[in-house]
Parts: structure tokens; C-alpha cells; sequence
């Protein structure tokens, strides 16, 4: 309860969707030169401080494989348990670029605006 | 003093203690609720595995609590987990949630339908109950009801269905609460209902009767079926009087047909009473499903082939039926000293006596002759020996001759030495003289 009165605040709420939208990017990024297991995923966005729980992700990437996004298979490991290795499909690359097209002429977008209140 | 118990993340198994299971189970259970896709749970306890052995608990270290803390820390709250995407019922405020009709097993005298219908009402449970009972009184309609709905409403057997059935909200925190209050719930209930108590009790040990009664019924039923059955088996199949029924056949299938219909039926009997008495239906449901499929296909075909068939068996019968009239002179009473058999008086503008009978090839011996005005009749010739005809467990066919005595007007009987004998049935004959 004291939770959802917390992010129900206009700068978490804005922050938590900021991030979300830059989320499924991220992911698409990590994963464009190879295989990723979930935890290597989950650490690089952490340390990127992209996340700071892990549970959004899970969802994120089963959503993106059902939608043919990412590709994945398991592996043994030599410590801890087997590990979900994801890949990006081909209209996972397609998507990775036209979003970082998206990404930065939003980020130009956002720059030109900045410059101009600075004015 | 903590107990350590086993706890399976993936296809891994950690000790953990019992504290810190409960915590953990509950925290895999929120976010389940959140998460549909089964194999995202399997991934997410996978990550639980590894992120222990990242923190040093493997091999036969414990999971305490604080590594649950640990864990929720780093994987989140459960609504984290929820697909943004896929919009969440629970997460909304749920003003107004329609109440759906589950059965109430918790709380059940039966198959728990009048709880259930008493939730959905907002009743009382002891109302719904007598309601049962009183139109059961109907020619049974309460019983049909209960079984109907018993058939058709689903049990409530989560958490949620039961939330669902009280028309609460279905949320994580109101979901914790039904699975805490569970353990107590029993006794809790049964703490509250001291006044119902005594009325419950009444109900159980009058259903526990009536069921033991149901069994008995029915397997009365079952026994006579068979005994019934293999006797007429034995003597080559005669229900009604041989050569009546069943002949060829079709006749023949009506009768098997029936018959089975009257072992589902006898069956269902002894079921039904077995249900009221262990308050559980005592078989699987598909095979319910089986028989009610066998009654079902055995009434339309026994009756289809029926309906086929009465025609035929009427025609039959009536093929031995004779009827023999005699007129005689004027009477205007009866003497019936002699007589046996169905009498039966018509109006008629002549007097006449007309008797009918089945199958006795002897038209003679059915003497009448009036004498100063008084008809006497006498049957004592009448051959009997037929009356014998069906040997065993058939139906008989009634021999009695039936004697109907038409005459003008009302006869007076006759009866010497019987005082108070009967009279004549009176005929209502239309009036000559308003005609």
C-alpha cells in the first residue's frame, strides 16, 4: 500500500515510464552482438542503473520472445543451474534499428528544445 | 527453535528453514499471480538459485530469512513482474466486483449449493436450506434443483474463487488473507455459529437418514430388478401373459430397455443416498457422465421403439377380447346371487345384459333369464381354468367377464339374505322425457 502511494508520485511515475520506454532498447542493444544469458542481461543493466529490480525484466523478455523478437535456448553451466541464453532474430535487428533511428531523433529532438529555452 | 526444511528453485534443492519458507513460498505465490507464463516462473526461480549461490548460500548452508529479504531486494515486488503490456485485473481498483456462484465446499451440509447460493444472495445459509427441503416436499423439485445445480455450478477451490464468491476484489493482499484465515477457518466458523450449530447437526442427521433410507430404496430396487429379470429370463421372457407382451423383437428390446433405464435409475438411487450420507458424490464425474449418457440414450430409444410397439400390443390384446349380448325381457331389479365378476350398468332403451371377456371360447355359460321382472344372472359355469394363464411373475390378464346390464331405467338389486348389500351403481341415463 505505502508502495503504490509512493510511485503514484508525478517524478517516480514519469522516471518509471522514461525507463520503461527505454527499456526493450537496451535489451535489443545488448544482445546485438551475440548470445546473452538473462543474468549477464540483468547485471549490464544494472551497473548501466537502467533497472533496479530484476522482475520487470522477466517479463520483457518472454514478451519479446513470444513476439518472435529474440531467439533463445538453454545451456548447462559449470556452476549454479542452466542458463537462457537470448539472441536477436531478424526482425529483432530490424526493430533494434529502426529504434535507434527512433531513439536518436528523439534524443535530438530533445537537445534542440533544451538549446532553446537556454536562448 | 527453527526446522529446516527443502526447497526446490529450479532443479536445485536448498535447505531453508521453516520461517524463511513460508516467507519465500508466499513471495513465489504473489508473483505468480502476476506472471501467467508458467515457464517465466521455472526462469525466475532459476535466477533465485543463482543469485543464492552468488551470495555463498550452496551446498548445505541454510536459506534464512534475511537471504529471502535478499532476494525480493534484488528480483523486486511481485507487480513488478507483471507485463505492462498484458493489462492486469488486479491492479485495478476494483470498485464493484461482480459476485459469480461457486459451491461453498468449506462450509458445505452437502455439495455446498445452498452456501453458495447464500453467499451469492447475501443470505443466510439455514434459510436456503429450508427452502430446499420444503420444495422438496414439491414432488421433489427442490431435489431436482440441488442436483442441477450441484451438476452445474462449479466448486470453489482457489483462494480467488472463494474472494470471488463473496464478491471481493481478487488482490494480492486480499488473497494473502483468505489462505492466512484458511488454517482457522473450520474453526472459526464453527466458533461463530453457535445458533446454527444445533440446527446444522439436525440437518446432517436428517440427510444421513434419508440417504441410508435412499439405499435401501435402491438397492431394494436393484434386487427385485434382477430377480424380476432372471425369473422372467427363465421363463422365455413373458411380462404380460405369454403371447401378449413381449412378442418379436422389438417387444423384446423395449423390455431390456426398460429394464436397464430401471437399474441407472435404482442405481442413481443408491447413489444419491450414499452422496447425502458421506456429503460427497460417491463417483468419478465421468462416470456420472456415462450414466446419465446411458439413461438418457436408453429413455429415448426404449421410448421411440415404444410408441412403435403399444399399437401393435393393444391390437393383440383386444384380438382376445369377446363380447357377447344377450336381450331379455323387461326387469326392474337384479338378482346377482350367482354372479361373479365386473357388473357394470348402462343406459339403454332396450334391456339387454352384454358380456365381455377375454379369451374364454365358451360363449354359452353366462346363463340370464328374467323372472317376474327380476334379471338374474349366473356366471358359475363360466370356465375358470384359464385364470391360471400366467404362471410366475407376469402380469396377469384380468379373466373377470365384465357384465354390463343396459336397460331403460334404474334396477333395483337383489340381494336375499344380504341386507345391506350394495346397490347397483346408478346410471345417469339422459332423460327420455326432456329429450
Amino acid at each position: 500500500m505505502n508502495k503504490n502511494t509512493e510511485d503514484a508520485s508525478p517524478l517516480a511515475q514519469s522516471e518509471v515510464q522514461m525507463r520503461k520506454g527505454m527499456l526493450v532498447y537496451c535489451v535489443l542493444l545488448l544482445l546485438k552482438d551475440g548470445k546473452v544469458y538473462t543474468s549477464e542481461i540483468i547485471r549490464a543493466l544494472h551497473d548501466a542503473e537502467l533497472i533496479v529490480v530484476e522482475g520487470t525484466l522477466y517479463p520483457l523478455l518472454s514478451r519479446l520472445a513470444k513476439d518472435g523478437l529474440l531467439a533463445y535456448e538453454w545451456q548447462e553451466s559449470e556452476q549454479g543451474p542452466p542458463r537462457k541464453y537470448y539472441w536477436l532474430t531478424d526482425p529483432g535487428q530490424t526493430l533494434l534499428l529502426d529504434l535507434k533511428k527512433t531513439y536518436h531523433k528523439l534524443h535530438a529532438s530533445v537537445t534542440t528544445l533544451e538549446k532553446e529555452l537556454k536562448k | 527453535m527453527n526446522e529446516v526444511t527443502k526447497i526446490h528453485l529450479g532443479r536445485t534443492a536448498f535447505p531453508i528453514s521453516a520461517d524463511a519458507h513460508r516467507e519465500l513460498r508466499n513471495y513465489l505465490d504473489a508473483i505468480k499471480k502476476h506472471v501467467s507464463d508458467e515457464s517465466v516462473v521455472g526462469e525466475i526461480e532459476l535466477r533465485m538459485a543463482e543469485l543464492l549461490s552468488e551470495r555463498g548460500v550452496s551446498g548445505d548452508k541454510v536459506v534464512l530469512p534475511a537471504d529471502v529479504d535478499f532476494l525480493k531486494e534484488q528480483l523486486g515486488d511481485p507487480k513488478d513482474f507483471a507485463d505492462e503490456d498484458v493489462p492486469e485485473a488486479a491492479d485495478e481498483k476494483p470498485t464493484d466486483t461482480p459476485k459469480r456462484l461457486f459451491r461453498d465446499t468449506d462450509d458445505a451440509m452437502l455439495a455446498g449449493v445452498a452456501s453458495g447460493l447464500a453467499s451469492y444472495f447475501g443470505l443466510e445459509v439455514v434459510l436456503i436450506r429450508i427452502l430446499f427441503i420444503a420444495t422438496a416436499f414439491m414432488s421433489g423439485t427442490g431435489i431436482l434443483i440441488y442436483i442441477l445445480l450441484w451438476l452445474l455450478v462449479p466448486e470453489a477451490k482457489t483462494p480467488s474463487d472463494r474472494l470471488q464468491m463473496a464478491g471481493k476484489p481478487v488482490t494480492i493482499d486480499s488473497l494473502k488473507e483468505v489462505v492466512e484465515r484458511a488454517d482457522v477457518k473450520g474453526a472459526a466458523a464453527r466458533a461463530n455459529k453457535s445458533l446454527a450449530g444445533p440446527v446444522n447437526t439436525a440437518f446432517k442427521a436428517i440427510l444421513q437418514i434419508i440417504g441410508v433410507g435412499l439405499v435401501v430404496l435402491g438397492l431394494a430396487l436393484l434386487l427385485s430388478l434382477f430377480a424380476g429379470g432372471a425369473y422372467t429370463f427363465l421363463r422365455s421372457g413373458a411380462v404380460v401373459q405369454d403371447g401378449i407382451f413381449p412378442v418379436g423383437l422389438k417387444e423384446h428390446l423395449v423390455v431390456y430397455l426398460a429394464a436397464g433405464v430401471g437399474v441407472i435409475v435404482s442405481l442413481f438411487i443408491v447413489l444419491f443416498g450414499m452422496a447425502l450420507f458421506q456429503r460427497k458424490w460417491p463417483i468419478r464425474p465421468w462416470i456420472t457422465g456415462i450414466l446419465v449418457g446411458l439413461l438418457f440414450a436408453g429413455l429415448a430409444a426404449g421410448g421411440a421403439l415404444a410408441a412403435d410397439v403399444v399399437p401393435q400390443v393393444r391390437n393383440r390384446y383386444n384380438s382376445h377380447i369377446h363380447t357377447v349380448s344377450y336381450s331379455v325381457q323387461p326387469f326392474t331389479k337384479v338378482n346377482l346371487d350367482n354372479a361373479s365378476g365386473n357388473i357394470q350398468y348402462q343406459w339403454s332403451p332396450t334391456y339387454s345384459v352384454s358380456v365381455r371377456y377375454w379369451d374364454n371360447p365358451n360363449t354359452s355359460t353366462v346363463k340370464t333369464h328374467v323372472s317376474g321382472s327380476v334379471l338374474y344372472i349366473d356366471t358359475q359355469q363360466l370356465d375358470h381354468s384359464l385364470e391360471n394363464g400366467c404362471q410366475g411373475s407376469c402380469i396377469p390378464i384380468n379373466y373377470e367377464p365384465v357384465i354390463t346390464i343396459s336397460s331403460p331405467q334404474t334396477p333395483t338389486a337383489v340381494y336375499p339374505g344380504l341386507p345391506d348389500a350394495p346397490a347397483l351403481p346408478s346410471p345417469t341415463p339422459p332423460s327420455p322425457f326432456k329429450g
